[in-house]
């Protein structure tokens, strides 16, 4: 186990400069691993903010090449393979239903572990790692409604970080307040949502996903 | 302490396999039994087994099992030493002993069930061996001479004994070999030996006279005369002897058999050992040893045709003479002997290094899966490599460099392709060790049920993924059981329907393309579809209305159903309503299909289908809409460019006629709803067409580019990609790009689905076997993915730890 | 069974155990090897632990060294031919593997006293 741990803090250290400032690098990585349970990866995808704890954050890559899955959701880019695994790769702001923005540079994959297999989400940017003591998450995502909500685990509330903002300015640090909005992965990466079932096979097609072609 | 798990799961583990070997033994004994004789051999390997298991509980502290094991090699001493008879109720016995094992060995958190009782099962081995038959008087074996016979185990007397009153002669048949070729030597003459009589033991003259040979004396009763014997085996260092009860008795020098007289003290102690025996011992005692005293002399006192050097008088050969003796002085020349393998013993001391004999390690598969990763990430780095040859090649004066770079790189490819290679094949294991469980199982509910049945068994070498066939063991074992009881008739329906009174059932594995096929077929009864039709109304898993229109297969396939049994009354044996769903859900795990096909008063035939492993497969690398994916080449029947005019339509379906055969054509940019990624140049008038088939099946796939064949290495898709129809798994073709494989079985099966849509199976249900819609049970939902676990990602095969549970 | 022996002594931490895996392969490394102890089983194809005894008693490295037999406990024919042919202690099977050690170890101490052995 502990070496595990390891490989993700290598991981988290080289996925670089958008991860943390300095200061996290002083506090926040050498903070007591079995804290953990508390810190988030935060990341931005369409202009939200999201996290997920970082115990199921396996590594941060760059956006790799994925190859396309015939007959599956759209939200599905494609299956990627990561040092010889291969894993799905999942679009998180189709899977919201987020309007996409452009991805620029700063797009990466979170590469998550759920039971045990790997699955890369590809987000437009990732933030920092905050810590939120476990009283202060919001278990009832209020004010979120509608097909998103399930996929939601509660709120946190985000501050003293630095926030990336649009265009090339650093906003004022440590004084903005984001909701970081915390996702449930069992219910996001739920294998029956994945298939996009065919003509031959009939059934009820899902919610609103669109065909491909 | 994980210590203690440790050696518990190592116990287990190492017990469980002395009981298989033993199982097996026991199922070959009964088969002997048949025939009415029995080879003292596989009895004595049955003792064995049981002998060391004791040595085993023993050590671990396993008091039950010690003390069955205990109880049961008494048993079987009793039988090898022929003081009780190998017959049906001892065979009975023996074999609910085995279960018993099975009982005490499965860890008390896996299973409900409290501690079992062995105490009746002791009381029942007990039993046997009260009724021993009375001992038989015993022959004086004096003239055997006291020099065997203080060194022959009870064992090997009673066997002398046994050869003696059957009538067969005793010969001593005296070898030496080498001592780096003794395995392949010996293993050699025994089975020349065998040829002629029993071997009875070997009796080694090991006297260190010779550091490089040894000689052996073998014990040898057989019916054939002393020429035939000596013409047969009497070749190089081989010598063979008649030891007759009237010359033997006055040939026996005693043997001095410990506390050698006066050669030993002479030498016992020298620091340096090696050098210093060979020049210390005294002429004679080379000469006793290393030309067998014994050989040539008729008689003591006379020593004819000796080889020594320096021919030893008499009375400084006795102290190390290994007695046995007899006449006829026969030639020797020196023979170069090969090697062999032995069965496992015991002989341990202390001193120097450990080192282990054993041929055979224990590998958690999860460390394999790691390797696999590993070989996984070289690959990579032979990518890099590639890419560093290029970037070499670009500078100056850089050939030479770059030539050897190159070479290098390819050497190293196909080095990591073997290695890849190696570590699937670790994980082969054959079928076979399935099948004796199931040999067991027919055997002990053939006795239940009271019907006679015979196991026909095919295939048991054909290799599949150690997982697979662990995970095979249930669902087969509820298939036999439903076999025997569903489907097997009690023998007086047999003898009234003309059938033979045992029952057949043939348990046969092949490979068959990339797949491996079990199938569990018998002779009995068959399903009647309508009768398993009304009964899934009643059991309400169909409405009346659905009923009606059911085709034969559909209402096979209730089966298979949750909550469906045969029998109106549960039986003790199978038919509680869980089975065949299990197994189907079993097998759809393992990414393996189940299909069934019957007739009624024939019998019944279940096919289950498998991949082999996530083994590496050759494929078929075509182009779609600017996709590529891979074909297994296993299913590729042909390739063929197909003029666009030659395609006709058939009730709104294309087909081509091939061969005189109208083959549906798939456009596979159609079935996947394929976006064009690019646009390539087509010939419009031309199409590829990629014929596929599985079993009578077959259709055309219609593909834009055929890129060639490759080796393949399948990965598992995860669960979230696992069940997309007509998608088998994925690979890496080249630079770290990812290709999926079809499942070509779906495909096909999609194809001939559009194309049949309205034909009905048809009523009879033997022909529509194989990857036809209607037979293909589990086809819908199982498709063929790889969804096991197994070979690549780490995570993958953490997931496969978690849910293979093998019992 | 065999390298539960081997296992059980090595684990002791005192013993540098060599296995062999049958009497064959015993002969073949016993004559060059001055060994404290030596262990085996009655029951052993081809040769057997008795015919292992005697051969072993026949080298003079041998002639004392101390000599284990395993066997089952009810074979007392078996036990008194070992003992006659030189076997220094016979451990009846199953023992425990203190039973093992205690052995081993009374064995080793009287075969480095002067004398020791038989």
């Amino acid at each position: 186990m502990s070496v595990e741990r390891e490989d993700m803090w290598q991981a988290l250290l080289r996925s670089g400069e958008t991860l943390a400032t300095d200061e996290d690098y002083e506090h926040g990585y050498k903070r007591e691993v079995p804290q953990d349970l508390q810190q988030y990866v935060s990341f931005r995808v369409s202009g939200e903010i999201y996290g997920l704890p970082i115990h199921e954050i396996e590594e941060i890559s760059k956006v790799f090449g994925t190859t396309h899955v015939p007959r599956t959701a759209d939200f599905l880019v494609g299956i990627g393979n990561v040092r010889g695994r291969i894993m799905p790769v999942i679009d998180l702001a189709r899977r919201l239903r987020l309007r996409p923005v452009e991805r620029g540079r700063t797009a990466r994959v979170l590469i998550v572990n759920l039971n045990d297999e790997s699955y890369g989400l590809v987000v437009d940017a990732v933030i920092d790692v905050i810590r939120i003591p476990p009283e202060k998450i919001e278990e009832k995502p209020g004010g979120i409604t509608g097909p998103r909500a399930e996929y939601i685990r509660g709120l946190g509330r985000r501050k003293g970080a630095v926030t990336v903002a649009k265009g090339a300015d650093v906003k004022d640090r440590g004084v903005v307040e984001d909701i970081v909005i915390i996702l449930n992965l069992t219910t996001l990466l739920d294998p029956k949502d994945f298939i996009r079932t065919g003509p031959a096979v009939g059934g009820p097609s899902g919610g609103g996903e669109e065909g491909r072609g | 302490m994980s210590s203690v798990d440790q050696n518990a799961s190592e116990f287990i583990a190492e017990a469980q396999e002395v009981i298989e070997t033993f199982s097996r033994t026991l199922l070959e004994l009964e088969a002997q039994s048949r025939t009415g004789s029995t080879d003292p051999d596989l009895l004595n390997a049955a003792f064995r087994a049981i002998h060391s298991l004791k040595g085993l509980a023993g050590l671990f502290g396993a008091a039950a099992i010690g003390g069955l094991s205990h109880t049961l090699e008494s048993t079987l001493d009793s039988l090898r030493l022929g003081k009780l008879g190998l017959g049906r109720v001892v065979l009975d016995v023996l074999f609910e002993a085995i279960e018993m094992f099975g009982r005490l060995l499965t860890p008390r958190d896996e299973t409900d069930e409290p501690e079992p009782d062995i105490e009746p099962i002791l009381a029942r081995l007990r039993a046997l061996t009260e009724q021993e038959a009375p001992e038989l008087p015993q022959d004086n074996l004096e003239w055997v001479g006291e020099a065997i016979l203080s060194v022959l185990t009870e064992y090997e007397e009673h066997r002398l004994r046994e050869n003696i009153r059957s009538g067969r002669g005793l010969f001593r048949v005296h070898a030496k070999f080498d001592i780096l070729a003794i395995d392949v030597g010996i293993e050699q003459l025994k089975d020349k030996m065998k040829l002629y009589g029993e071997v009875i033991t070997y009796l080694p003259s090991a006297d260190g006279s010779s550091d490089d040979a040894i000689e052996l004396d073998i014990l040898l009763g057989s019916k054939s005369s002393l020429a035939e014997l000596s013409s047969a085996l009497a070749v190089g260092d081989v010598t063979v002897h008649r030891l007759a009860a009237a010359e033997a008795s006055s040939a026996i020098t005693p043997a001095p058999a410990h506390k050698p007289a006066s050669p030993a003290p002479a030498s016992p102690a020298p620091a340096s050992p090696a050098p210093g025996r060979a020049a210390a011992p005294p002429p004679t005692r080379t000469a006793a040893a290393s030309a067998p005293p014994p050989r040539p002399a008729a008689a003591p006192p006379q020593t004819p045709a000796r080889r020594d050097p320096e021919p030893a008088p008499a009375p400084a050969r006795a102290p190390v003479a290994r007695g046995p003796v007899t006449p006829a002085p026969s030639r020797r020349e020196p023979a170069p002997v090969p090697l062999g393998d032995d069965a496992p013993v015991e002989a341990a001391s202390s001193e120097t290094s450990l080192r282990s004999l054993s041929q055979t390690v224990r590998v958690d598969l999860r460390r394999l899966d790691l390797l696999m990763n590993l070989v996984g990430e070289l690959g990579l780095v032979q990518n890099n490599l590639a890419g560093v040859l290029e970037a070499v090649r670009q500078l100056d004066h850089s050939a030479d460099v770059s030539r050897e770079l190159s070479v290098q790189i390819r050497d190293m490819t196909r080095k990591l392709a073997l290695l890849q290679q190696c570590i699937l094949d670790v994980r082969m294991v054959p079928i076979g060790q399935v099948f004796d469980k199931l040999a067991r199982v027919v055997r002990k509910l053939s006795r239940d049920l009271d019907k006679e049945i015979r196991l026909v068994i095919s295939g048991a070498e054909t290799v599949l993924d150690k997982l697979i066939v662990e995970e095979l063991s249930d669902p087969l074992m509820h298939m036999i059981r439903n076999c025997i009881d569903h489907g097997i008739e009690p023998a007086g329906e047999r003898a009234r329907l003309g059938k033979q009174p045992a029952g057949r059932i043939e348990l046969r594995a092949f490979q068959k393309g990339n797949r491996v096929v079990i199938e569990v077929e018998d002779d009995g009864g068959g399903i009647d579809w309508l009768r398993i039709r009304d009964m899934g109304v009643r059991r309400g898993l169909v409405s009346a209305e659905e009923a009606v229109s059911m085709t034969p297969s559909e209402a096979i396939n209730l089966i298979f159903s949750p909550g469906f049994s045969i029998r109106e009354h549960a039986t003790e044996v199978s038919g509680r309503g869980v089975g065949m769903d299990i197994v189907k859900t079993n097998i759809a795990k393992l990414s393996g299909m189940i299909d069934v096909t019957t007739e009624v008063g024939r019998g019944t035939k279940f096919a289950i289908t498998l991949p082999v492993t996530l083994a590496i497969i050759q494929a078929l690398v075509i182009q779609s809409a600017g996709h590529t994916f891979c074909i297994p080449l296993n299913s590729v029947l042909e390739s063929i460019m197909v003029e666009v005019r030659e395609i006709s339509t058939i009730e709104g379906h294309e087909v081509i006629i091939l061969n005189k055969r109208t083959l549906p054509l798939l456009y596979l940019s159609r079935l996947f709803a394929l976006r064009p990624l690019s646009r390539t140049y087509r010939d419009p008038n031309r199409v590829y067409v990629v014929v596929v088939g599985l079993a009578q099946h077959r259709v055309g796939l219609v593909v834009d580019e055929l890129l060639g064949q490759q080796d393949v290495v399948i990965k598992p898709l995860g669960s979230a990609v696992r069940n997309v129809p007509g998608i088998a798994g994925a690979t890496e073709l080249g630079a770290n790009r990812t290709v999926l494989l079809l499942d070509v079985g779906r495909l096909v099966d999609e194809g001939v689905r559009q194309a049949d849509a309205a034909i009905s199976i048809g009523g009879s249900l033997g022909g529509s076997l194989g990857g036809s819609g209607g037979g293909n049970l589990g086809g819908a939902s199982v498709g063929g993915n790889s969804g096991f676990g197994g070979l690549s990602g780490g995570t993958q095969s953490s997931h496969l730890g978690g849910t293979t549970h093998v019992r | 069974m065999r390298s539960f022996v081997g296992s059980v002594l090595e684990s002791a931490g005192e013993y540098h155990v060599d296995e062999v895996k049958d009497g064959f392969d015993a002969l073949r490394v016993m004559p060059r090897t001055d060994y404290d102890l030596v262990i085996t089983d009655i029951n052993m194809p081809d040769i057997n632990g008795l015919e292992l005894i005697r051969a072993v008693r026949q080298q003079p490295r041998h002639v004392h060294t101390p000599l284990i037999v395993i066997t089952t406990n009810d074979r007392a024919q078996d036990v008194e031919r070992a003992l006659k042919l030189g076997a220094s202690a016979v451990l009846t099977k199953p023992f425990t593997p203190e039973a093992l050690l205690d052995t081993v170890a009374r064995l080793c101490k009287t075969a480095r006293g002067p004398g020791g052995g038989g």
